[in-house]
């Protein structure tokens, strides 16, 4: 990688992912190339199908691609031994799934502590730092619920407290607000870039909505299995001052 | 939150939420649990009333001392609270209705012998004519206390019967008792130094009163201890006279000679005269004495001489030397030839008589040392004759051949010989299997004592008997079991315990999948493959663990159970309810440890395969557990499935011409290819792609295609409920129905009679008593039955000694042939003739016997008291359990203290059994002669062997019963899991029927494939065997069962779809996370 490149947290380079289908290799993300800096806020964007999700799950490490590079924070994760790998989504990475995930056994705290349980650190620290999570996203006297009980938006908010307890380098998100209703996504899109700029994470956010695109640095659009950079917005497909 | 959260905590919580599924898991369990523990309680608690009854029958017995032949009861004074005792087999008789027992066992013992029991002696006094029965004989003969009964036991004779001086007749002592107790079948009561958990039948005599009515006063044959402190065979050895061993040495006629009750000396005690001659100094001289019913030389003849073969007579062999009183009698000199007849033991009891010509080579005077009455040993009947005509010897005499001149040599001479041989000469004339020297002879001046002294301290009294058994150890010993219970449980539960095991894996299978983005998430967040490992093994742990705990209670009421059952249904199987419940920690504890390590086995297996799966595949739901590859590993599955049904058909066809022992082979093989072809096919037809065709869309088809969404669990259930059908019915088919198939080949071997007698007999069975029948005679030595009739481990196995005219004959059917010749595999008994390269014993023995009892198979040494006995061929489902059969040649080489004939094998015509058997039972009731037809030994050996099978069905049927719960049960689980998809199709407008109809569809497609395949594959595993025995299993009990197993399965099912498709149906869309 050149010098310029070492500023991407997030790297992608001549990306494919295929499915093999009964019909034959299924195409999804074809020579996708991306960079991601450290604070940048980007929003990924398309129709349903395209492959939004594969390419976070690949960027996410929960998935391979079928070629070409990935680099996170400098590495390859894909060389990784599981072990390392696990540390490394652990401490260095946070996800909010398109549906949330909570364990339906344990409570929004705990649903929160859950990534801190494989993570270093004491046990008061940890549940400090949980709780300051819930109430910054309005959840504080949610705490002892149990998913069951929570509405929609509420179980999304505990599922982003979850992604950044461990303080990670780099957020990604799969259609955080999919499910919400307008208001209660909003609030939510709300602390998502309030929560951000404060950790000053890395954002990689899935959204279908064009008034949650604009807060973000750069808008990109996925089609035909690479990323078009947003026509309206000043932002390329790189971060200014980049070309590959 | 009050205390931190934990990778414990989060345990905890994963065990509150998902309790239900979690019960599940920990009843399967339990219930694996339930069933190993106790089926090892239930091995301990048949070793430890195996113990219990071995120690009860033996009181505070220790070691016991049987001896060959009767000693001094005053050797019982060197052991302090010894008991002398006498033991005998013999037969008891009701006088007033002529009810007999036979081979009873007459215990003559003294008061003492109570003691051992801390009882009473049941009679008045040791003088009285009082004896007691057992309950078990008391109800045998139905007797009662205050009755009378006959007692007849073989009057006791060292002289072995088969030799010229043994008795023949008279030989049996009658003896009327009153009853004066009956004593319960425990304690005392059940007294018996064999091994058995049958009940003894047992008559207690006063030790007095049988020595006096056998003519043995002073004499016992038994010693019965205490535990000693010290070694109570040195004190023997120390005490013991040549007395006791059956020896004596007489100084008369210028001679000190060794001589033997037996008549014959045998070769350990001629070579310790040999080597004793050298301590005092002098020299001895065998002498081989024995009696001629005639001498001849031309007209002459003398009847009723002694010739003595003696080593110190100078003369050649083929020649004699005369006394002088002889050679005048006989008008004959040196040169003249005479003639000597004598009778010797034949065939068939029969005395033959023989006739020797010999050449006359001297004559010696009346004054020659070897003229003498010392030459030949004391004899009952004869040595103490008051004349010749008096003499009592148990040959026929005819006293008209008696002269006066031979009445006067008599008051002269008496029993000097008339003429002597060689000791060569006498050896080839008189030498049989008994010995060839009636007497060791020192010259005159030897020192009696020294000799004694010198004599006995090289002979052994444990080599004339004398040697005591540790009974008690060896009890403890044989109760460790013939066949280990806990292992035979086990093996009869194998089907719960399997059922357990896969149920436990489906369930966790399901709580897995049904949990799969949980696992998904906890990998996105950072959880290492290990740390989730650890959390479901940790989840696992405790529920299994849990199980287990309650599993140990429930292998408590199992076993308890089960020995109910033995006790009860099951008795059969072990004769008498003797059985009790002895419950081990250890064995509580290694069924609940086992149980759970099983569990936790497939809590491994599950995790292992979800952590396979990628986070991302988790997450959106799926488990890797269920994806079955398509197309390619299709393909694979039907090429397996069309081989191994192919294979599985071929074996089957291959099975109808093989031997038993491959037979069992053979059927486990097509079992289990016909159920791996099934399942094979059923695994690719779940693999195929579930295109369900719009125009043909039916809602039985959407069962099925839910069958195919997880085809591995499918597959699991299928598998399960087809090995189950397989067992049940493969079991239940090969019960034994008693038949009347008495061919030559068959297990009877074509006989209609076995018998047994109590004492020996010597004559061959009068062929005019068997309507044209025929018996073949076996010698006997007895031992520990090693049929399936008794439970305790038989050490030393009967032996029978069977005859060239048995071998001959041939027939039984065999389970195996250790490489015969072409002769031999048509007759595979020529077996026991051919001698072994490397001096082993060739032996024939019952397939049952061989395996189960011996722990030994066809080819394979059994040791029993030092001599190795090769099974040359195993029989097949006979009657001759419980023992080795050997050639009679090597028999009498092995045992030649054996006497007689107590066996035999009788062939009658057809019908004629029954009627046969009670002749002869009259005619020989005083040898205790009892004969059983040998339909009715097949049949009784065939009911343990139906019992062992009927709780193996019982237990297989309960383990079938639990899967068919744990198959309702998954469907419920995997119902509740697809709520929200049957609440959208309510909510479409389909009727609750026709989704009940749905879910029960899919299951009872798996049920009725997996009870077919079982079915159909048992059938054709068990005809050919079913063929080659013309068996005819019990089918429509068979049906019946396999009908009320799937009745019971669709109901569970259908009753489960019922209950859960009832709920609401808000409930069900509301738990859509
Ligand atoms: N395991 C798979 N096998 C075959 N095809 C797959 C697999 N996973 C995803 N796809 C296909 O890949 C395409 C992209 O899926 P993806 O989930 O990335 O879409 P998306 O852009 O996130 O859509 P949405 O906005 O609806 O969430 C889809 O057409 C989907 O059908
Ligand atoms: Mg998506």
């Amino acid at each position: 990688m050149d010098s310029n490149s070492v500023s991407c947290v997030v790297e992608a380079r001549g990306l494919v992912r295929e499915f093999a289908t009964r019909g034959g290799p299924l195409v999804i993300l074809r020579d996708l190339d991306l960079c991601v800096r450290q604070g940048e806020s980007v929003c990924i964007m398309g129709p349903s199908g395209v492959g939004k999700s594969t390419l976070l799950h690949i960027l996410g490490t929960l998935d391979e691609p079928t070629r070409g590079e990935v680099s996170i924070l400098g590495r390859n994760p894909f060389e990784m031994t599981d072990g390392d790998l696990a540390d490394f989504r652990n401490t260095d990475l946070g996800f909010v799934f398109q549906s949330h995930h909570l364990l339906p056994q344990c409570s929004a705290l705990e649903n929160v502590l859950v990534p801190t349980l494989v993570a270093p650190g004491t046990g008061q620290e940890k549940a400090e730092r949980a709780r300051r999570l819930l109430s910054e996203v309005g959840l504080s006297d949610r705490a002892d619920y149990l998913p069951a009980d929570l509405s929609g938006g509420e179980r999304q908010r505990v599922a982003i407290a979850r992604s950044l307890v461990n303080r990670p380098r780099i957020l990604l998100c799969d259609e955080p607000t999919g499910n919400l209703d307008e208001k209660t996504a909003s609030d939510v899109a709300d602390c998502f870039v309030a929560l951000q700029k404060r950790e000053q994470v890395s954002l990689i956010l899935v959204t279908h909505a064009p008034w949650f695109a604009r807060r973000f640095d750069r808008v990109l659009h996925l089609k035909g299995g690479t990323l078009i950079p947003d026509g309206k917005s000043s932002a390329g497909l790189f971060p200014p001052g980049q070309t590959p | 939150m009050k205390r931190g959260f934990s990778t414990t905590r989060l345990v905890l919580r994963s065990l509150a939420h998902y309790w239900r599924i979690h019960l599940a898991v920990a009843s399967a369990t339990a219930v694996g649990v339930a069933v190993l523990a106790g089926s090892l309680v239930v091995g301990d608690s048949v070793r430890a009333s195996l113990r219990r009854l071995a120690l009860d029958r033996l009181g505070r017995i220790d070691r016991v001392l049987t001896g060959e032949a009767f000693f001094r009861q005053e050797l019982t004074d060197a052991f302090s609270r010894a008991c002398p005792a006498i033991l005998v087999e013999g037969s008891v008789v009701d006088p007033n209705t002529g009810t007999r027992a036979s081979r009873v066992n007459v215990v003559g013992v003294p008061a003492a012998f109570w003691t051992f029991w801390d009882a009473q002696a049941p009679w008045t006094s040791a003088g009285s004519f009082d004896v007691a029965l057992n309950r078990a004989l008391a109800d045998e003969i139905e007797v009662d206390a205050g009755g009378e009964v006959l007692v007849r036991v073989q009057k006791p004779s060292a002289v072995s019967r088969e030799t010229l001086l043994g008795r023949r007749d008279d030989t049996v002592a009658t003896m009327r008792f009153r009853v004066a107790r009956i004593l319960p079948d425990e304690g005392a009561g059940r007294f018996g130094l064999v091994p058995t958990q049958q009940y003894p039948r047992n008559v207690y005599v006063p030790l007095r009163v049988l020595q006096r009515r056998i003519e043995r006063e002073g004499r016992i044959d038994t010693i019965l201890l205490p535990p000693l402190a010290s070694d109570p065979q040195e004190i023997l050895n120390r005490v013991a006279t040549l007395e006791d061993m059956g020896l004596r040495l007489t100084e008369r006629g210028g001679f000190v000679s060794l001589e033997s009750d037996r008549v014959f000396l045998r070769r350990p005690e001629i070579e310790a005269a040999r080597e004793a001659s050298r301590d005092v100094a002098s020299s001895s001289s065998l002498t081989l004495a024995y009696v001629v019913n005639a001498m001849r030389a031309g007209e002459r003849a003398i009847p009723y001489s002694v010739v003595a073969a003696a080593e110190d007579a100078v003369v050649e062999e083929g020649h004699l030397l005369l006394n002088r009183w002889a050679a005048d009698d006989l008008r004959a000199a040196a040169g003249d030839r005479v003639g000597l007849t004598y009778w010797v033991p034949g065939a068939d009891d029969r005395l033959e008589e023989r006739t020797t010509t010999l050449t006359i080579a001297g004559v010696l005077e009346m004054s020659d040392p070897l003229v003498n009455d010392a030459l030949v040993p004391e004899f009952p009947g004869i040595s103490d004759a008051e004349s010749l005509s008096s003499w009592d010897p148990p040959f026929p005499i005819d006293v008209d051949r008696i002269r006066p001149r031979d009445e006067e040599y008599w008051d002269e001479y008496r029993a000097a010989p008339k003429a002597l041989v060689s000791i060569q000469t006498g050896r080839s004339l008189w030498a049989n299997r008994h010995g060839d020297a009636t007497s060791a002879r020192w010259r005159e001046g030897t020192s009696v004592d020294d000799l004694r002294r010198a004599l006995r301290a090289r002979l052994d009294p444990a080599r004339s008997g004398l040697a005591f058994q540790p009974v008690r150890d060896a009890a403890l010993g044989a109760s460790r079991g013939a066949s280990d219970f806990g292992g035979l449980f086990v093996g009869f539960s194998l089907f719960i315990l399997v059922s357990s095991a896969l149920l436990i894996g489906i369930l966790f299978r399901l709580n897995v999948d049904s949990r799969a983005a949980d696992l998904g998430l906890l990998g996105a967040v950072g959880f290492a493959p290990r740390a989730i490992r650890r959390l479901m093994w940790m989840e696992g742990g405790v529920v299994a663990g849990v199980g287990a705990l309650v599993g140990t209670l429930g292998g408590w009421a199992f076993a308890a159970g089960m020995v109910h059952g033995l006790r009860t249904w099951w008795v059969g199987s072990v004769g008498t309810p003797f059985v009790v419940l002895a419950v081990s920690p250890v064995s509580l504890i290694g069924g609940a440890l086992g149980g759970w390590l099983v569990a936790m086995f497939s809590v491994w297996q599950t995790s292992r395969r979800v952590l396979r799966a990628h986070p991302r595949t988790l997450l959106e739901g799926g488990s890797a557990s269920d994806r079955l590859a398509p197309g390619g590993r299709r393909r694979v599955a039907f090429v397996v499935g069309i081989a191994s049904l192919v294979l599985g058909g071929a074996t089957a066809v291959a099975s109808l011409g093989a031997s038993v022992e491959k037979q069992a082979i053979l059927f486990f093989a097509t079992g289990a290819l016909g159920l791996t072809g099934c399942l094979a096919f059923l695994s690719a037809w779940l693999a195929r792609p579930s295109a369900i065709r719009a125009d043909r869309l039916r809602v039985t088809r959407l069962g099925m295609t839910g069958a195919r969404r997880r085809p591995a669990r499918s597959l699991l259930v299928a598998g399960l409920v087809s090995c189950a059908a397989f067992l049940i019915v493969s079991v239940g088919a090969n019960r034994r129905v008693a038949g009347s198939n008495g061919g030559k080949q068959s297990g009877t071997g074509g006989f209609t009679l076995l018998a047994e007698s109590a004492l020996p007999l010597y004559a061959a069975i009068d062929p005019s008593r068997l309507e044209g029948g025929r018996a073949y005679r076996m010698r006997l030595r007895p031992g520990d039955d090693a049929s399936c009739l008794n439970l305790y481990r038989a050490a030393r196995p009967r032996i029978l000694g069977v005859g060239d005219d048995f071998i001959d004959r041939g027939g039984f059917a065999f389970s195996g042939v250790l490489d015969p010749s072409p002769e031999e595999k048509s007759n595979p008994w020529l077996l026991l003739r051919r001698p072994l390269p490397d001096g082993a014993v060739p032996a024939v023995a019952d397939y049952t016997t061989a395996v189960w009892l011996l722990h030994s198979g066809l080819g394979k040494d059994i040791e029993v008291d030092g001599t190795r006995y090769r099974l040359v061929a195993l029989l097949a489902r006979s009657v001759f359990q419980s023992g080795l059969m050997i050639s009679e040649e090597n028999f009498e080489r092995l045992f030649p203290e054996a006497e007689g004939y107590r066996s035999f094998a009788i062939e009658t015509p057809r019908g004629a059994g029954p009627r046969v058997a009670r002749r002869l039972e009259s005619e020989f009731g005083d040898y205790g002669f009892d004969a059983i037809e040998a339909s009715e030994t097949l049949n009784r050996l065939m009911v343990v062997e139906n019992t062992y099978l009927s709780i193996f069905q019982s237990l297989g049927g309960l383990g079938l019963l639990l899967g068919t719960v744990g198959l309702a049960l998954a469907l419920a689980r995997n119902l509740i899991e697809r709520q929200s998809e049957f609440a959208l199709m309510r909510a479409l407008g389909f009727r609750l029927r026709t989704l009940v109809w749905l879910a029960v569809s899919e299951n009872a497609l798996l049920l009725v494939f997996g009870i077919a395949a079982g079915t159909v594959w048992a059938v054709v595993a068990v005809l050919p065997p079913l063929v080659a025995r013309l068996a005819r299993p019990p089918w429509i009990e068979l049906s019946v069962e396999i009908a009320a197993i799937l009745l019971f399965g669709l109901l569970a099912a259908g009753l489960c779809a019922l209950v859960v498709l009832r709920l609401p149906a808000l409930r069900a869309l509301k738990r859509e996370r």
